[in-house]
């Protein structure tokens, strides 16, 4: 799930300078989850603003609310009447949610709450790990279901680098050498030979580094195609 | 509907040192503030006074709050209330702690605690207690050994009605005692009163019943196999005193024979034993040399004193650790461990080879479903809820011998009597009391995180059919965490919630401005 | 009649115990403290504790048990890492982070615990006086 993290309050507070009511908007799935941007810390985050505006003599009439997935325009669209009600919106949602609302009303001022930091797993309670860069070309078939573009500092693509060490990589050592992991994992699994195989170089144009993606599902759209079965653009 | 709060203030200047002028004070400053009705009444730690409360006009109100001054244990008994009055809706506010005990009255203190108490109240709803009797009449004993027969024939000379689980055959026929031989325990689940125990018994399985179950701490599960074709002699701890002596080259004491295999889990079954057993050996000259390997050497306590004793008889300590595991050499009496501390590879002689066939507490149908302590070293954390030394964290489910923590041996049979004891006034009582207030989840708001599954020291959030959390209520202690974790806010307890707690916290500070 | 307001949320468990036991032994509770029992510390959210301020406390006690001996294994802990949450949110909005503090004490520690409530009391007095006395509900 995608992974965020709220920013500190006196960030927050920066943005809201001369604005009176203030909604705030936060989302019900990943953020929730991963406990940034849901019900409880879009109150968190309304009490702390609550208490800088008594304190400070600001005035700020703070509105709550939480979406069921604020990147869904039919979501975001259930409150628009508060937003249009607000001087500005500040979103809990990861970025996807703050556009989402940006893009539907760009005359009013969203700000994003959340720093989204990355997709990942919450390996026990409290703690979420990054496992997934969406690279766009996934190969963990071939390193037994192990991210190396990920887990590994240097997405390496054919073994270890020689900073590797009992285990652990060179950058931090308190993170797990993903290669090591890729072998054992290949051990346990009886295919050692994938590791000696070399693989081609990574198709990166497929990632972000090919710029900003964009999938259309043609079985999938519902606006008409003209005759020569070109898409009409909207 | 308005609830209406009696406050009922006690009026024994003895305890409050405040004169009559100061307590009717209190009451006409609340009664100005009160929809409900406040009245002074004498103490409660008088049986007379307790008594004549059910007495007392009340004016229609349904719940109350006495304001007493001495700390609520010295008066008893919950005393008897006016009809009108729910019982479940009944608090006792200590005053003792805000009187100013050098004799002065202390009114404002006095109406600020009772408003607030009136304030909790308000919103208070009437819970109660569930009382849910036994279903069956058994205890089940489960555990392989002599201990655990012993255990049996214990209970039942109690006049318990005994079921025994055992792997092993046992052609045992005693009143009172089932024997449910050649089976392993795959499942242990219910209430304390209400357990079902599944197992599998040549190649079926099947289920009993129990009201309590006691485990006693011998091997549950005899799956550990002394290695084979090795010149070396496997002699089991527990009975390394019945063992032929003869004085051999080198005797080696290991801690759990899972130890020679890289791919097993380790643990610390029966230090001490161990301990006292290499330490015995030492004294009675039995082998040249005589080493122990273990994973944890451990010399806390009591146990420091056998471990001196040990080391000072000539008894060598060797530690490996997860990933250095020892090895029997092959065709050799010789067992290699690598010295953490030199790091070199050390060859121990080990024509003997002493390991413990006890107790794996540890078993997963245990630790996941009763949440049995797994950690000799009882850190709270992993043993569960605070218990006595021979309970589990599920009430009903006792623990005897090493299934509970390490302990000198000779101090396992006054442990199991005491225990005994304890499970015959569980029986005796014959029902569960199970919590008033317990968590509640709203399915439409729950988003399946897991969450309140992890949570729950109690085990007692459970995802179900449709991948939603619930609650069984029979399990919740109404500790009220998995409320305050939840991101959704899809569960409350009642008499917790947040308006409730908001309520008061605004309560608390209405009188000082 | 004191100035301050301090609430603390005291624990069924063993607080209380520790709170009986103070009393037994003849102590009185600090004069500006109000105390606000729940089953467990660890129900105890953040915005409940930022709200508390806001209503108009000047500081606030969180009372568990010793955090390895939790009566409900969990929540003393849970309780102290929202404590510390708030004291770092505090600290970034330029609220004094000593106004909440986390005290754990076992069923026996009356004195101790009077002892530190003392000493809060004397602490919170000493910081400028809040504005929030009844200004938000």
């Amino acid at each position: 799930m995608i992974i965020g993290e709220r920013k500190p309050v006196s960030e927050i507070e920066k943005m809201l300078a001369g604005k009176k009511k203030i909604l705030l908007s936060g989302c019900k799935t990943c953020v929730a989850i991963s406990m940034a941007g849901g019900e409880k810390e879009v109150a968190e985050l309304a009490s702390a603003l609550r208490l800088i505006s008594a304190r400070d003599g600001l005035d700020w009439e703070i509105e709550e609310n939480v979406v069921e997935r604020q990147c869904e325009k039919e979501w975001v669209r259930e409150i628009e009447p508060k937003i249009l009600g607000a001087d500005c919106v500040v979103s809990l949602a990861c970025g996807l949610g703050c556009q989402t609302i940006a893009d539907l009303y760009p005359a009013k001022q969203t700000y994003p709450g959340l720093n989204t930091s990355f997709l990942g797993v919450p390996e026990e309670q409290g703690v979420w790990s990054e496992k997934c860069l969406a690279c766009g070309d996934c190969i963990m078939f071939e390193t037994g279901g192990i991210c190396p573009v990920s887990r590994c500092a240097k997405s390496m693509r054919n073994g270890a680098c020689g900073g590797s060490a009992d285990g652990k990589c060179e950058v931090n050592l308190d993170t797990d050498c993903a290669w090591n992991m890729i072998y054992e994992r290949l051990k346990l699994q009886n295919r050692l030979d994938l590791i000696t195989q070399i693989s081609a170089p990574k198709d990166w144009s497929k990632s972000h580094s090919g710029g900003r993606r964009k999938i259309v599902r043609k079985d999938l759209l519902i606006q008409p195609t003209d005759r020569t079965d070109m898409e009409v653009k909207k | 509907m308005n609830p209406k709060v009696c406050i009922m203030l006690s009026d024994c200047s003895a305890c409050s040192g405040m004169g009559k002028a100061d307590t009717e004070r209190i009451v006409s400053l609340l009664s100005q503030e009160s929809a409900g009705r406040v009245i002074l009444i004498k103490s409660l730690c008088g049986d007379e006074a307790r008594k004549s409360l059910s007495s007392v006009a009340v004016g229609g109100c349904d719940r109350a709050v006495i304001g007493q001054w001495c700390p609520a244990d010295r008066t008893g008994k919950a005393p008897n209330m006016p009809k009108s009055i729910d019982p479940a809706l009944v608090e006792i506010v200590d005053l003792s702690l805000t009187s100013d005990k050098a004799g002065k009255g202390n009114v404002e203190r006095t109406l600020g605690t009772l408003a607030q108490a009136a304030a909790r109240l308000s919103l208070a709803e009437p819970l109660k207690e569930r009382k849910i009797a036994f279903a069956s009449k058994a205890v089940a004993v489960i555990g392989s050994s002599g201990r655990a027969v012993a255990a049996a024939k214990l209970l039942a000379s109690h006049g318990m009605q005994t079921k025994i689980i055992m792997p092993n055959s046992h052609s045992m026929k005693a009143d009172r005692i089932e024997v449910i031989d050649e089976s392993a325990v795959q499942c242990l689940s219910g209430i304390p009163g209400n357990f079902r125990i599944c197992y599998t018994r040549k190649g079926a399985e099947t289920e009993t019943d129990a009201a309590a179950v006691l485990l006693v701490g011998e091997r549950c599960f005899a799956d550990v196999k002394p290695p084979k074709d090795s010149k070396i002699m496997v002699t089991p701890l527990e009975q390394f005193a019945e063992r032929p002596t003869g004085k051999v080259g080198g005797m080696v004491f290991v801690d759990d024979l899972n130890a020679f295999n890289s791919e097993a889990d380790v643990v610390v079954p029966a230090w001490h034993m161990l301990l006292e057993a290499a330490k015995t050996a030492a004294k009675n000259n039995l082998a040249d040399n005589i080493a122990v390997v273990a994973r944890d050497v451990k010399a806390a306590g009591l146990l420091e004193l056998v471990w001196k004793e040990a080391a000072e008889a000539g008894v060598k300590f060797i530690r490996y650790d997860d990933k250095t595991r020892p090895k029997i050499e092959k065709g050799e009496n010789l067992i290699s461990v690598k010295d953490l501390v030199l790091g070199e590879t050390l060859y121990l002689q080990a024509d003997v080879l002493v390991a413990p066939i006890t107790t794996r507490p540890w078993e997963p149908v245990f630790i996941e479903k009763l949440f049995v302590p797994s950690d000799w070293d009882f850190k709270a954390r992993s043993r569960g809820p605070q218990r006595g030394v021979d309970q589990s964290s599920c009430d009903g489910v006792f623990l005897v011998g090493y299934s509970n923590f390490a302990k000198l041996t000779d101090e396992v049979e006054p442990e199991l009597s005491s225990t005994i004891v304890q499970i015959a006034a569980m029986m005796r009582q014959g029902y569960h009391i199970a919590k008033a207030a317990v968590a509640e989840i709203t399915e439409a708001k729950c988003s399946g995180c897991f969450t309140c599954v992890r949570t729950c020291p109690y085990r007692a959030a459970e995802m179900n059919d449709s991948w939603k959390a619930e609650i069984i209520a029979d399990k919740c202690q109404g500790c009220v965490n998995c409320v305050a974790v939840c991101p959704s806010k899809a569960i409350e307890l009642k008499n917790c919630t947040r308006p409730q707690i908001a309520k008061e916290v605004a309560a608390s500070m209405e009188v000082v401005q | 009649m004191s100035k301050i307001n301090i609430i603390a949320f005291v624990c069924e468990n063993h607080a209380l115990s520790a709170l009986r036991a103070a009393s037994i032994a003849g102590e009185t509770l600090p004069e500006s403290v109000k105390i606000v029992k729940m089953p467990c510390t660890g129900r105890l959210e953040t915005t409940q504790l930022i709200d508390t301020i806001t209503a108009g406390a000047d500081g606030i006690i969180v009372v568990g048990c010793l955090e390895d001996n939790c009566f409900h294994d969990v929540g003393s802990m849970l309780a102290r890492g929202r404590v510390n949450r708030i004291k770092d949110l505090f600290k970034d909005i330029k609220m004094e982070p000593e106004r909440v503090e986390m005290i754990n004490a076992a069923s026996v520690s009356g004195a101790m615990l009077m002892l530190k409530m003392r000493q809060f009391e004397d602490k919170v007095a000493a910081l400028p006086a809040l504005p929030f006395k009844g200004a938000i509900k």
